[in-house]
């Protein structure tokens, strides 16, 4: 079933002698499911296209569909609600809230949703990113991977229908880097969970079950 | 807890020096509000309660007043309070507590206090209205606590008749202050208010954007702007409720202290000001400080609820490329470059720390030197060199001694006083080979007034001293001022030359003039004078510019003064008692018109220490005793107006004391935040060889040139200010000066330039620790 359908999507920054294409009439499908890695160089516009699809930022030209729906129709904050609800992001300095330990940080979505929180998820969650003895800790407490992970763990915690990530290795050594993958594959596994990641590493883009390649705003 | 709640609370412990700033800087901004208010609302209404009890607490007073007219009045919706007094001897007693002795019958006076002193005039005139007097009869048996309205600010209120023609009275004041000082104090609190949103603006929005990245992030994860706002409102309301509370704290101590020094300045009963916490005032100041918090912090969260996610999460700042041309640059070293560069490329930054130094020095430079121009203006306006003056009947002369010895014992006052007698005169003049050139005229006839002071011994002999004259020799002081009329109005025209010689051998001479000759010819001119007694005022006469100790006033005055000792001056009035129509003559060609003058008499001068508990004292003594002296008090105003100069002087001074301290607070704030911020900056300047010297140089170029700026704008902002200053204050006196503090000012201005480079330097220190 797809659930995501990028249509002619295009992306211009800057005018005249300054403007820069960052995406070039783009399209794609993704079915329920998918693990797919989209791998490019630095500038050829990976990252814009993640954050065009999860509704961060708007695109010049083109559609994103979520189930048949074109986010761009959206107001501002049914979109944010649909992000909150659907899209899981992973950002490459995982972007953990400093104020608030492994346990809020994973809620946080939930949270931000009003929603009751499912303790037993929540602790499935945690057993399933190792994380059961850093808990109660504050992210500068934590290291590189264990940070990484409770961003995964945050992504997982709305059942999203789509998880992004973006770089989710690229700060990581390569102990780290490798645990995280293997994360994402597990989550792919077993919960069916689609993903999209955004990767420059070709070794880490063979894990995934497509491959997309991307250079100067367009697919090779 | 709600996730909002939560967060709020944990960005507040994380951050727990910049929440601290920003109580700080809530909490004083609260303070200088509430401050001004409780301050000024306590001087007035105690002010207002002192002079109540010192000149009774009623508005109009209707003396004789029948019974039915009382009826038709004393229900009337505006009066507050009645006090009803049988006779003008009697006590007064509330309308609601009178003795079960009195009588309301015909004949009873009756004092009026209306609820609001402010419409007193349409008020007066309502009853006079109703009760339809006549002038006259307003005008015998109607009165206004004239000494009690004009120290509320109505001045010069009376009873007149409409137009000045009809029999109609009506209530009118000249001059209505009540009004100015509420303006004032709104305008006071409105530019508190302003400086405060300002303040408090830059405060929030420094928060805001050391969390933009957290914002975004939130976005980013499906936080919508209304819980962002949430977020950010909550921990502005309670961080501006801390401050509040702090700064009203704050407050009362201040006020506290203030009014007591204020009471060690005035040191008199009228002057007794107590704090007072009217609850309406303090609901007043909390509700102005709230809005302005929610003014500033409105836009802060509105950007923090809009931050890009994307440029939020990447944490780009939006530095528009700027071209830099500047001089200065070549001269510059690199640190004074990157300064200047920096400086103008986020302007925004730091436009704040100009702002709040603009503010700084605009306010010093202009208080104090309108403080320096009340201050001179309160010695200057003061025509009179000695404090009060007694004019002594033949009976108070007895005791008048008595009064004065009684004072001094029971106050503790000292006091030095002296007699003298004037004689006021009109005199002929010719001017031919007179001296002193006197040209005057009224109806053909050239005349102008003189007068003649028979001082005391000790007065005297210091003064023929001074003078290097001898004793008993007359005295001419010869004003040396000139006053040219127009011709066309048949106005006097005076005139009168520098006297440019002293002990001249003057012929005083008693003539009578006849004015019945009129049109008379040169010859029959000298038929005039009938010459009595030329031989015994054969004396010497010593012209002079310069005024004995204690006659300051005589200096303004329109005519020639001749100061003589007792001894000659008793003479010279014996001579015409003994015959009336003798008169003065001497080869100035001075002849005795008439004796209507109304500065004859004899006075005594005194000079006191404390002018207002000596009028206090002389008032108590003249209604109490029922004697017939009558005082001017010259230095009461004068006394007042330094009184007033001196509060409104420390007053001024806390007020620029506060801003200060706020202008410090936030600029700490400001700093450290844009030091924080460009940490990277400076890590990028040190991995590349910047030792922290290099560093700190950038820092302190930044903040010479902010004060700089700031320097020229506020020269630039004051100059207008100054200037209607000056002009405000060139009404009241004349100056050939001008009297701006340069120096006072100098020095303010380099302390806070030192103080702004200390602030840098330590934020400098700081960051590095960090």
């Amino acid at each position: 079933m797809k659930i995501l359908k990028v249509e002619n999507l295009s992306k211009i920054y800057g005018k005249g002698d300054a403007k820069v294409i960052a995406l070039n009439d783009i399209s794609f499908e993704v079915e329920e499911g998918e693990f797919i890695a989209i791998i490019g160089p630095s500038g050829s516009g990976k990252s814009t296209l993640l954050h065009t699809i999860a509704g961060l930022e708007k695109p010049t030209s083109g559609k994103v569909y979520f189930y048949d729906k074109n986010i761009y129709e959206m107001n501002k904050k049914a979109l944010t609600i649909l992000r909150r609800q659907k899209i899981g992001i992973i950002y490459q300095f995982y972007n953990l809230i400093p104020t608030l330990n492994v346990e809020e940080n994973i809620l946080l979505p939930v949270e931000l949703d009003r929603k009751k929180v499912d303790k037993d998820k929540l602790e499935n969650i945690i057993k399933f990113l190792n994380l059961e003895n850093r808990k109660k800790h504050l992210p500068n407490e934590l290291s590189g991977g264990q940070q990484q992970k409770v961003a995964i763990g945050r992504a997982l915690m709305i059942d999203p229908t789509i998880i992004l990530a973006d770089e989710p290795t690229g700060n990581l050594d390569s102990k780290s880097s490798n645990e995280i993958i293997q994360l994402l594959q597990k989550a792919n596994k077993e919960y069916k969970q689609t993903i999209i990641m955004i990767t420059h590493n070709l070794e880490i883009a063979k894990l995934a079950d497509r491959i997309i390649h991307i250079e100067d705003g367009k697919f090779i | 807890m709600k996730i909002e709640t939560k967060l709020t609370f944990n960005n507040m412990k994380k951050n727990i020096k910049r929440t601290i700033y920003t109580t700080i800087s809530i909490a004083l901004c609260a303070f200088l509000i509430i401050s001004t208010l409780l301050v000024a609302t306590s001087i007035s209404t105690s002010f207002k309660e002192n002079i109540a009890s010192k000149y009774n607490d009623y508005h109009f007073v209707i003396r004789n007043i029948d019974l039915d007219s009382f009826n038709k009045i004393k229900d009337k919706e505006y009066i507050s309070q009645i006090y009803l007094q049988e006779n003008d001897e009697g006590q007064l007693y509330e309308i609601d507590n009178l003795p079960d002795s009195f009588q309301i019958v015909d004949g009873i006076n009756i004092y009026i206090k209306y609820d609001n002193y402010r419409k007193t005039c349409a008020y007066t005139n309502n009853i006079l209205e109703t009760l339809n007097l006549t002038f006259i009869e307003a005008y015998e048996n109607c009165e206004l606590n004239t000494r009690l309205l004009n120290s509320y600010g109505l001045i010069d209120v009376s009873i007149n008749t409409k137009d000045f023609v009809d029999n109609v009275p009506i209530c009118q004041v000249r001059l209505n202050f009540t009004y100015i000082l509420d303006i004032m104090l709104i305008v006071i609190l409105l530019i508190f208010s302003i400086l405060s949103v300002i303040i408090l603006y830059n405060a929030f929005l420094i928060t805001i954007n050391e969390r933009k990245k957290e914002y975004a992030v939130l976005n980013s994860i499906g936080a919508t702007e209304g819980q962002i706002l949430k977020i950010t409102f909550l921990e502005n309301f309670i961080i501006g409720i801390i401050g509040i509370i702090i700064g009203f704290l704050m407050s009362i101590l201040d006020s506290f202290i203030l009014l007591k020094m204020l009471n060690n300045i005035a040191n008199s009963t009228i002057y007794n000001f107590k704090l007072i916490l009217d609850i309406k005032y303090i609901i007043l100041s909390f509700a102005i400080i709230i809005i302005n918090i929610y003014i500033s912090s409105l836009i802060p969260s509105v950007k923090a609820s809009s931050t890009s996610v994307i440029q939020g999460i990447k944490n780009n700042k939006q530095i528009k490329y700027k071209k830099i041309n500047s001089i200065f640059g070549k001269f510059l070293s690199i640190e004074g470059n990157l300064a200047l560069k920096n400086l103008k490329r986020n302007k925004n930054k730091y436009r704040i720390i100009t702002i709040l130094l603009v503010i700084c020095m605009t306010s010093y430079i202009t208080i104090t030197t309108y403080i320096n121009y009340e201050k001179v203006a309160a010695n200057l306006i003061n025509e009179y060199d000695v404090d009060a003056e007694l004019n002594i009947s033949e009976n108070s002369n007895k005791y008048y001694k008595t009064i004065l010895e009684n004072y001094v014992n029971t106050s503790g006052d000292k006091i030095e006083y002296f007699e003298y007698k004037v004689m006021g005169l009109y005199a002929l003049v010719e001017p031919e080979d007179a001296l002193i050139a006197v040209n005057c005229r009224y109806a053909d006839v050239m005349y102008f007034p003189i007068q003649i002071i028979g001082l005391d011994d000790k007065s005297y002999n210091n003064y023929i001293t001074d003078l290097n004259g001898n004793v008993g020799d007359y005295i001419i002081y010869n004003n040396v001022t000139e006053r040219d009329l127009k011709e066309e109005e048949q106005e006097f025209i005076y005139k009168y030359s520098t006297a440019f010689k002293t002990n001249y051998d003057f012929n005083l001479k008693i003539v009578y003039y006849n004015l019945a000759f009129n049109n008379v010819n040169e010859e029959e001119e000298f038929l005039r004078y009938e010459i009595i007694d030329d031989e015994n005022l054969k004396e010497n006469f010593v012209l002079t510019d310069i005024l004995p100790n204690g006659y300051k006033e005589i200096k303004n005055k329109e005519r020639i003064t001749i100061f003589t000792n007792m001894e000659t001056f008793n003479n010279i009035e014996e001579k015409i008692n003994a015959h009336p129509k003798r008169l003065y003559q001497h080869n100035i060609w001075m002849h005795y018109v008439n004796t209507s003058n109304s500065e004859s008499g004899n006075f005594v001068k005194i000079k006191c220490g404390n002018i207002i508990n000596f009028s206090d004292y002389m008032e108590n003594i003249i209604q109490k005793q029922n004697v017939n002296i009558f005082v001017d008090y010259y230095s009461l105003e004068n006394q007042e107006k330094i009184i007033y100069t001196n509060i409104l002087e420390l007053i001024l001074k806390t007020i620029i004391l506060t801003i200060i301290i706020i202008g410090i607070i936030s600029s700490i704030n400001i700093i450290n935040a844009s030091l924080c911020e460009r940490e990277e900056e400076f890590k990028a300047l040190s991995r590349l060889g910047a030792t922290k010297g290099n560093i700190n140089k950038i820092v302190i170029y930044e903040n010479i040139y902010m004060f700089i700026k700031a320097t020229i704008i506020s020269i630039i902002l004051s100059s207008p200010i100054l200037y209607m200053i000056i002009r405000f204050m060139e009404k009241t006196i004349i100056l050939y000066e001008i009297l701006i503090p340069f120096a006072n000012i100098g020095i303010f201005i380099l302390l806070l330039f030192i103080i702004s480079l200390v602030i840098a330097i330590y934020s400098t220190k700081f960051i590095k620790e960090e």
